[in-house]
């Protein structure tokens, strides 16, 4: 299925094929199917975002009762005897990581499209929201 | 350019931090009612299917190596406080799931007389939420802490629970040093971690710095990191 702005875009790119290059047509043409390209990214980025607000949302519904259960947390560890800490980290570093830093960062953002003016402390609310989802499925690498 | 706001600031540092330092799971109980039991079994069974347990030899290992050595990744399973139904509810689960419990106990809940601990734990932000104990007993006793002694981890979580940096200096030194002295006296030995009520890391403030050095705990675990400082005392914990 094509949705309008893909419509757009793949008749711009027709029509400039069509005439010749160094016409004003051609130039518009360009400039329509251009702005038709970055409404269709915008609404795929849309799109995403929206549906990781509404899990994000879900995740919320259920408020952690945090002195009658065990709260899941993910801790750094670092080695400030062998201040080595950074380098050797790099050698042990896994898919994990990676992983663990880009939910951070787009959990993050969802959280403040949904809670303006966060305060700095909601960061430790957003990282239990992915510990839990990582602790009830079973984890989000692939190593460790 | 806009300045980015404190949450944003923080969400990078963490972002940062978790992405350049190896990473290991905990979960933390705290007061762990006989009415909510079969809710942590249910957690601990779960957890006991993908994750595995954490002793002290090989955190240490996982801090120094970065590497870790068994099938499953480890889960640090965290009790708070020292509450006597940790020891009654959650210990007996703890050891049937195969996890090693790492107790974070306030020397000073357990050192209070039993008439006066409800009262203690109201004063020093301990949840009291359940008053399951007709004899008023809501500590866990030295006794019970030096037979978790022998299967599981022990460590402090200071003297009476009190936000440190608000703190006169000496009274910093009866949280830190005292709570330390506490164990010693009590199980026969040091201990080697430490973590303090909301958890600053080891390099926030540097008079608290001093007394952990000085106590000799090597272990500090804090919101979102746990470090191995390298224990500094003579009071330092043999490896255990």
């Amino acid at each position: 299925m094509i949705n309008r702005r893909g419509a757009i875009v793949a008749m711009g790119a027709a029509a400039i094929g069509a005439v010749p290059s160094n016409s004003k047509l051609v130039r518009l043409l360009q400039w329509a199917v251009t702005q038709a390209e970055r409404g269709s990214h915008a609404a795929q980025t849309d799109a995403a975002d929206k549906a990781i607000d509404d899990r994000l949302r879900q995740d919320l519904a259920s408020p952690t009762a945090y002195s009658e259960e065990g709260v899941p947390v993910f801790l750094a560890c670092e080695d400030l005897v062998s201040g080595k800490n950074s380098p050797k980290a790099n050698a042990a570093l896994t898919a994990f990581n990676a992983t663990l830093a880009s939910e951070l960062r787009k959990t993050s953002e969802s959280w403040k499209r949904i809670h303006l003016n966060a305060p700095e402390g909601d960061v430790a609310k957003v990282i239990e929201v992915l510990a839990h989802r990582d602790f009830d499925h079973g984890g989000m690498e692939t190593q460790q | 350019m806009k300045t980015p706001s404190p949450f944003d600031q923080r969400a990078s540092e963490l972002g940062q931090l978790f992405e350049s330092h190896p990473v290991i799971r905990a979960v933390n109980f705290h007061n762990t009612s006989h009415a909510q039991a079969a809710h942590y079994e249910h957690q601990l069974a779960e957890y006991s299917k993908r994750f595995t347990s954490v002793n002290q030899d090989e955190l240490v290992e996982f801090l120094t190596t970065g590497r870790w050595h068994k099938a499953k990744p480890g889960l640090i399973v965290s009790v708070f406080e020292g509450y006597r139904n940790s020891f009654d509810v959650l210990t007996p689960l703890i050891e049937k799931y195969g996890f090693v419990g790492w107790y974070w106990v306030i020397t000073g809940f357990i050192n209070t007389p039993i008439p006066e601990q409800s009262t203690y734990a109201e004063h020093h932000d301990i949840d009291m939420l359940t008053h399951e104990y007709p004899d008023g007993r809501y500590a866990m006793n030295w006794e019970e802490l030096r037979q978790l002694d022998k299967k599981h981890v022990i460590a402090s979580h200071t003297r009476s629970h009190t936000l440190l940096s608000k703190l006169d200096p000496a009274v910093q030194r009866q949280e830190v040093i005292s709570s330390q002295e506490d164990f010693k006296k009590n199980l026969g030995h040091t201990v080697r971690g430490f973590v303090s009520l909301t958890g600053p890391a080891y390099g926030e403030n540097p008079a608290i710095d001093t007394l952990i050095d000085e106590a000799g705990y090597d272990l500090v675990f804090s919101n979102f990191r746990i470090q191995r400082i390298g224990a500094k005392s003579r009071n330092s914990a043999p490896v255990k």
